[in-house]
């Protein structure tokens, strides 16, 4: 496995727009500095504790986002925005206002002009809002414990650690004039494919987003730094013949706009997600349900560590309710440290220092987390035991810093993923993957298997298929858009409507076989609320997830599931 | 951006029946309290009343409509039950907008977007799938169902209208066998009216339009405009905004209709907000609404009404807080607009007559008495101004692609008739052109440009010193005096109050020595019947309420225009208020210090 690294500060030259303006001249960082030494000195309510630590983030964004249906452009923005969001916590590291179900640090919007004092205005506004909101959420998580069984070993409120101290650097480079590119890609794409046989709607979206985020801190935290992604999505949503919805998409991701490949090559992939379309409209609907080997291949191997283990992996520890005493306290679902979870051969390790992997750009790296500490490659998984967690500055019991992994888009700042990867020695071919599968399906009784390839992604179709819950396991069933039988002469034909009932992270020890080659699963942070709409500006962190094939021993797959309507009355126009 | 809103509740199922409804007819005056008389003969108000004209045009969005809307009737004709009636619209937005805060620019906007409904009928104009559905909740108001379409492609268009007539037929189609079971196991139905009146087509084209404004220019000046003026120290911000829209709507039907409507509108509006030494966060809008934004006044005068709101944002800063007070009162033009707005306009609405759920007001009162004899109020859209004022709520053709008409509501005090789309009730079976919507949402009748006509007037002077003597005579230390208020609303539906509420935001009490005292944080409730009839005087001026309207429809511009009123009582309550403190540190300064 090769990986590229990229040290803190290499990251920021390549994208500086010019000499960097000292921090004297910064009106933001200035605006940021003043009002934070200004509110540490004198904020105080009389009778109440004074802040002990402060911390100030500013997202600048400039998103390029357009769109095409079926050939014409359905939307064409740029967006420049600035949110801000403001950390105040009284009290101690060891008992402070944070981590409550009354503290929360909601980003909003601010000027986008680098006026010093209109930001400073709302810097001044927002730390009071938050100081006062903090004196409260402290007196609250201090009565409750009062009420509480007397627990020596709660862990502290606030690691207090080292923060990211680094020059600020300018505005990233954006391409000129991305828009005109990018509505003359989109209709393209979606012009051609707009007549696949079955497709009643082609929507083609691309969005380049270009961020700086600001940091700065009462602990002499400064760090600013330069975040972009870029993605072309193809979605393709129709109809069979007998009236069944069939939903499929692709993504092609970078981390920046000039990263994208050429629009042959953008062509080529849409023409063959049109084909696979156009298969799965033929293809038959699945008719029983199944109940044996299943392999996980390609992204939808990605998706569904995603979903399956990302989130037993994040040491955050639970929300403490203070605002009601009688809700019961959240119960963490983080796996114990120590437990296997895996089978040997298995690590899993998150860093976000690296950008590619196997040459595949990932889009989780970053260079400090949101609440100022540099990230840092955290091993979670070792010979297929947990060994740690992705943390934030919110410390758990054995683990009492943070890893650089705070990055929820809050309000709440929980630690998020960055570079998720699973990886496996005594991975096999594809073709012995197949093969250990039929094995598997046949010593089962069964004279086929399963292959899915991919998951229904809500931030591309926008929930076009609906998650059920499972009635006999409370497991969801989870919507697959790509399956394919793999027949005992090793044969695949695509199947429609089926949907996978959630493996457990018990199953994840019982895995038979595996890849060689890893897989990728991207989520650039940039929600699609719709065709057409986006979001703009957020605090939102990119991720990628990377893992090998996985071929599980059990996993019920269920007919049907999709809502049809009659045939349309008419094909689509021409 | 803000903009002042009004809203109808009209959406919460009944239970429970009031007693006996309100009286609707203007006491005799008590041995008490004499009423005063109302005056000298009043003028008119100055509408500028635009007629329809339409230009000679080939309309390329309306031919693909139309053509997809004939594929859909063609296409569904053999169905079980298939379309008597199809209505496609085509909306395409265009704005552009910038805001300043504190002197700096805030953020900048530029957004185009096309949306795409398609109305599809079941069954008959006499009984089809629009049908209510009684005894249950039909959920048809929350059925949003615009969709975004693309803008430059005629082929993607067509589909885009494909997608949705499909959606639209199999939804309707649907309904129609609910609306026929229904009816079948109800009682029979207090409104024998049909479901869509018959109107004749009609061609109406709009010349087109594009943005004008300098956008640039527009930033400069917001920044500059947003600027706090000194000695403001306690205004905790202060927006200015400016946004220039154009709004194309096409619209055709399976009648043969053609309508293209265009409408550019601007707004520059500014926001400044306090906080209370007792918590309650203290604001203040205002704007100019214009259809040329070349228009707008100079930026001095602008700065001056600006100067001027701040200021008052001060004074209510410091202003004690009003008392629940049952006296009389002077709704000043503004909010004497918004009144009738809520307290009449909703409850005249055609669709609210028939509907089993509602309250029906006023379903049953044609020809008696509702207001006084010297008010008379109708609804014109046509009318694009008021003197200087242009009014939002002014429009020639409605969504159901009706002209819009002058509808009289009230004649000298009499009920003489309701705001009517194209769903009749049993008094009218035609339409006078109030169908409207926001894309995406069903077409009921709504207000356009409500107008509140005395035949006798006093003058503002008079009419204060009315409030005074009509004050003492009821006992009270003062008189309220209603200036500005920020919206309100009204619930219509059985089963809750039949009650409306004004939020007034500058309120002055009127002693009986004429001085005035700004309060704050109140509220202005009552029942529609009892505080109409208690009107007893109006002054011969005139006010405008310019604001953006919300109901099933969704949300809708509107004006409402009328003189000050006097109301010998009425009665406020005190509003909701923050608890925070005011910020314990001052505002900083630009070296870094502070105020």
């Amino acid at each position: 496995m090769r990986i590229r690294h990229v040290a803190a500060l290499a990251l920021f030259v390549p994208l500086l727009a010019g000499a960097s303006p000292t921090l004297a001249q910064d009106p933001l960082v200035r605006s940021m500095k003043d009002e934070i030494d200004r509110s540490m000195n004198r904020l105080e309510l009389e009778g109440f504790t004074t802040p002990y630590y402060i911390a100030y983030t500013a997202v600048d964004s400039e998103d390029h986002h357009c769109a095409a249906q079926d050939g014409g452009l359905l939307a064409d923005d740029h967006v420049a925005s600035r949110l801000g969001r403001v950390d105040v916590r009284v009290g101690s590291p060891q008992l402070d206002s944070g981590n409550t179900d009354f503290s929360w640090t909601p980003a909003s919007q601010m000027a986008v002009a680098d006026d010093y004092l209109a930001l400073r205005r709302e810097w001044w506004l927002r730390t009071d809002r938050q100081y006062k909101r903090a004196v409260e959420a402290l007196e609250k998580r201090k009565a409750r414990h009062r009420t509480e069984k007397k627990k020596d070993d709660r862990p502290p409120s606030f690691s207090m650690q080292d923060e990211v101290s680094s020059p600020p650097a300018a505005k990233p480079v954006t391409i000129d004039d991305p828009d005109v590119e990018c509505r003359g890609l989109v209709k393209k794409v979606s012009t051609a494919l707009r007549d696949t046989a079955g497709v009643h709607s082609a929507e083609v979206t691309a969005i380049a987003r270009y961020r700086v985020r600001t940091f700065v801190s009462s602990e002499g935290g400064l760090g600013q730094t330069p975040e972009s992604t870029a993605r072309i999505s193809i979605l393709l949503r129709g109809q069979t013949e007998d009236g069944s919805p069939v939903v499929d998409f692709a993504t092609i991701d970078a981390d920046d706009w000039d990263g994208l490949p050429s629009e042959k090559e953008v062509m080529t992939r849409a023409k063959a997600l049109g084909d696979r379309f156009a298969a799965t409209v033929r293809a038959k609907s699945a008719e029983e349900n199944y109940l044996g080997p299943v392999l996980f291949e390609g992204r939808a191997a990605a998706q569904l560590m995603r979903q399956l283990l990302v989130p037993r992996l994040i040491g955050t520890p639970p929300v403490e309710f203070v605002t009601n005493p009688d809700e019961p306290p959240e119960k963490s679902k983080a796996l114990r440290l120590g437990r296997r979870v895996f089978p040997d051969s298995f690590e899993v390790f998150d860093d976000p220092t690296i950008e590619t992997l196997e040459e595949e750009i990932l889009l989780g790296h970053y260079a400090f987390d949101h609440e100022g500490i540099p990230a840092e490659k955290v091993e979670l998984v070792r010979q297929g035991f947990v060994r740690s967690y992705l943390m934030s500055r919110a410390p758990r019991e054995k683990l009492q810093r943070s890893n650089g992994h705070a990055r929820s888009p809050g309000p709440r700042i929980d630690a998020m993923p960055g570079n998720f990867v699973v990886k496996a020695s005594g991975g096999v071919s594809d073709a012995r993957l197949e093969r250990e599968l039929l094995r598997q399906a046949k010593r089962e009784g069964l004279d086929h298997a399963f292959v899915v390839t991919l998951l229904d992604d809500r931030a591309i179709t926008a929930g076009a298929e609906r998650e059920y819950i499972s009635f006999d396991s409370g497991q969801p069933e989870l919507p697959p858009l790509v399956v394919y039988r793999v027949n005992a002469d090793g044969s695949r034909e695509p199947v429609r409507e089926m949907r996978v009932v959630l493996p457990l992270i018990r199953d994840l020890k019982h895995l038979v076989a595996w890849g060689q080659t890893p897989n990728s699963d991207h989520d650039t942070g940039i929600g699609n609320p719709g065709p057409g709409y986006f979001v703009a500006g957020s605090f939102a962190a990119p991720s990628s997830v990377v893992t090998p094939d996985l071929l599980f021993e059990e996993v019920e797959l269920r007919a049907g599931g999709g809502s049809g309507t009659p045939p349309a009355y008419a094909p689509p126009a021409e | 951006m803000r903009t002042k809103f009004l809203v109808s509740a009209g959406l919460v199922a009944a239970l429970v029946s009031c007693s006996s409804p309100q009286n609707n007819r203007v006491e005799d005056p008590t041995p008490t309290e004499q009423v005063v008389g109302p005056g000298e003969a009043a003028t008119p108000p100055d509408l500028e009343v635009v007629e329809a004209s339409s230009v000679d045009e080939d309309v390329e969005a309306l031919d693909v409509l139309e053509a997809e809307l004939s594929r859909a009737m063609a296409g569904l004709a053999s169905e079980e039950n298939p379309p008597y009636y199809i209505a496609g619209q085509v909306t395409d937005e265009e704005s552009h907008s910038v805001s300043g805060a504190n002197g700096a620019l805030h953020d900048r906007s530029d957004d185009r977007s096309r949306t795409v409904d398609v109305d599809v009928r079941v069954g008959s104009p006499q009984l089809d799938n629009t049908h209510e559905l009684r005894g249950q909740w039909s959920g048809d108001y929350a059925d949003w169902h615009e969709s975004l379409a693309p803008w430059d492609d005629d082929v993607a268009l067509r589909r885009s209208i494909w997608r949705m007539a499909e959606d639209r037929y199999r939804k309707a189609a649907a309904r129609f066998l609910e609306v026929k079971a229904n009816r079948g196991v109800r009682a029979e139905e207090e409104d024998p009216a049909a479901d869509f009146s018959r109107e004749p087509p009609i061609v109406h084209i709009e010349p087109l339009s594009r943005p004008t404004a300098d956008l640039d220019t527009w930033a400069e000046r917001v920044e500059r405009l947003s600027a706090l003026p000194e000695g403001a120290e306690n205004i905790e911000n202060l927006m200015v905004s400016f946004e220039e829209t154009v709004l194309t709507r096409h619209q055709a039907t399976t009648e043969g209709a053609r309508v293209r409507k265009v409408r550019q509108k601007a707004q520059l509006s500014w926001w400044a907000s306090a906080r209370a030494p007792d918590g309650m966060n203290v604001w203040l809008f205002d704007s100019v609404d214009l259809y040329d934004p070349a228009a707008f006044p100079s930026e001095e005068v602008v700065r001056e009404r600006i100067e001027a709101l701040v200021d008052l944002v001060l004074q209510l800063r410091e202003a004690p807080l009003a008392e629940p007070y049952v006296g009389p009162a002077i709704l000043e033009g503004e909010a004497a607009g918004v009144f009738f707005h809520e307290a009449l306009g909703h409850r005249v609405e055609g669709h609210r007559q028939s509907d089993e759920d509602e309250g029906q007001t006023f379903a049953r009162k044609l020809g008696e008495l509702v207001l006084p004899e010297f008010l008379s109020v109708f609804d014109d859209p046509r009318a694009k101004r008021l003197g200087d004022t242009d009014l939002m709520g002014y429009y020639l053709v409605d969504d159901q692609a009706v002209r819009a008409q002058r509808a009289s509501i009230v004649e000298n005090g009499k009920l003489s008739g309701f705001l009517m789309s194209r769903d009749p009730t049993r008094s009218f079976e035609k339409s006078n052109g109030h169908g409207r919507r926001e894309p995406g949402k069903h077409v009921v009748a709504r207000q356009g440009n409500l107008v509140v006509q005395p035949s006798r007037a006093v003058t503002r002077d008079e009419l204060k010193q009315q409030l005074i003597d009509t004050a003492k005579r009821q006992g009270n230390d003062y008189g309220l005096r209603i200036v500005r208020v920020r919206g309100g609303y009204t619930l219509t539906t059985r089963g809750i109050p039949q009650s409306f509420r004004i939020l007034p935001q500058v309120v002055y009490r009127v002693y009986p020595d004429g001085r005035e005292e700004l309060i704050r944080g109140m509220n202005f409730d009552g029942t529609p019947l009892t505080v109409l009839s208690e009107i007893s005087a109006a002054a011969n001026d005139w006010g405008v309420f310019n604001g953006v309207c919300g109901a099933e429809s969704g949300h809708v511009p509107v004006s409402s225009v009328s003189p000050s009123l006097l109301v010998r009582r009425v009665e406020t309550t005190r509003s909701s208020k923050s608890a925070d403190r005011p910020p314990v540190l001052p505002a900083p300064t630009q070296n870094g210090g502070e105020q």
